[in-house]
């Protein structure tokens, strides 16, 4: 009976912690970008602690025109760059790696320098297993890695 | 000295010069193993023709002397061109006096939007060596046929107009002017460097 009741508190203390967490939104980053590009692509990290998938489904930030969210690939030696209509998900109990040659936040029309150590503010919305709709707010680093 | 403690002190020192030989002086006997395919080219890399960042119409083959790294891309890649240009900056960092004698290109696989001003603009800003090529779409097509380059404009959203899938490789012409290596563009900067360290 013991380990049975003790494996039912670990499963209640996991579902609170999920719960209270929520979203991890981690290590906000762009590279800095040249005057003469007109785009550049923001990464971070995003942890759904949360027992529900959540969905990113668009960027806003005054540093860009427009954003979209991407995912660059590589095929037999070829880069390719997919815009993700339907977001990015980031499934329950979940850690999703925005990263160089992976998933991005495309920024298009740079409205901003893209200097380094410039702060980038930024509205993540996402959409939740239960289809309701959140705003999260970061602010990422322009540095070079 | 007794006898014991000069026959430990031997085989200290015996073990001392072995880790020497085995750590320090092996290694720069072993051959560089290089992390780029080598190419044994029989004739020197095609010399197309195109308009160079600086404004004149220069040819591949005019770069004498010096290791070129070749790498397609364009200005309106977001992600993986300056991901790969940042990296080529730290690897010609790390080759302190050889960095002379290396000359990166990048050749537009683009050139509806990269005139030479933007490609020197944005070259520049990575390392202000760093140059660029571009031309019409004929002649872009010609030398990217000539490297083996894949390239086509895919249809993107009303924002971004189009992109270009473009093949990701950096490709190494010798001193001498013929294609040695071909390495994926995210080798890291001290693969990269390594390598062309030794083809210096």
């Amino acid at each position: 009976m013991k380990p049975v009741l003790t494996a039912l508190l670990l499963f209640a203390a996991g579902c609170a912690d999920g719960d209270s967490a929520g979203l991890r939104l981690d290590d906000p980053w762009a590279r800095p970008s040249p005057p003469a590009a007109t785009t550049a692509a923001i990464y971070l990290t995003i942890g759904n602690e949360t027992e529900v998938a959540e969905t990113l489904v668009g960027v806003i930030t005054e540093a860009c025109r427009v954003t979209e969210l991407h995912a660059s690939s590589m095929d037999d030696g070829v880069m390719n760059m997919q815009q993700m209509e339907a977001g990015i998900e980031i499934p329950a109990s979940t850690t999703v790696v925005l990263q160089p040659g992976g998933m991005h936040i495309m920024c298009i029309d740079k409205m901003t320098d893209f200097a380094p150590n410039e702060l980038l503010h930024l509205e993540l919305e996402f959409v939740d297993g239960g289809g309701t709709r959140h705003t999260e707010s970061i602010t990422a680093v322009v540095e070079d890695r | 000295m007794t006898a014991t403690r000069r026959y430990l002190f031997a085989v200290g020192a015996g073990l001392a010069l072995a880790a020497v030989a085995w750590f320090v002086v092996l290694p720069r006997f072993q051959p560089h193993a290089f992390t780029g395919t080598v190419i044994q080219s029989q004739t020197p890399a095609p010399g197309v023709e195109l308009l160079t960042s600086t404004g004149e119409r220069a040819s591949l083959s005019d770069f004498e002397d010096q290791v070129l790294v070749l790498y397609f891309g364009y200005t309106f890649c977001p992600d993986e061109c300056p991901t790969t240009l940042s990296g080529l900056k730290r690897a010609v960092d790390k080759l302190g006096g050889g960095a002379g004698d290396v000359q990166v290109i990048m050749v537009s696989v683009d050139p509806e939007r990269d005139s030479p001003e933007v490609l020197g603009e944005y070259l520049g800003y990575f390392d202000p060596s760093f140059i660029g090529m571009t031309g019409t779409p004929e002649e872009i097509a010609a030398v990217a046929a000539a490297y083996g380059v894949f390239h086509q404009a895919e249809e993107g959203t009303v924002d971004t107009g189009y992109l270009v899938s473009h093949t990701a490789r950096l490709m190494v012409i010798d001193r001498d002017g013929y294609l040695k290596l071909i390495m994926p563009a995210d080798a890291t900067p001290d693969q990269i460097a390594a390598d062309l360290d030794y083809l210096l």
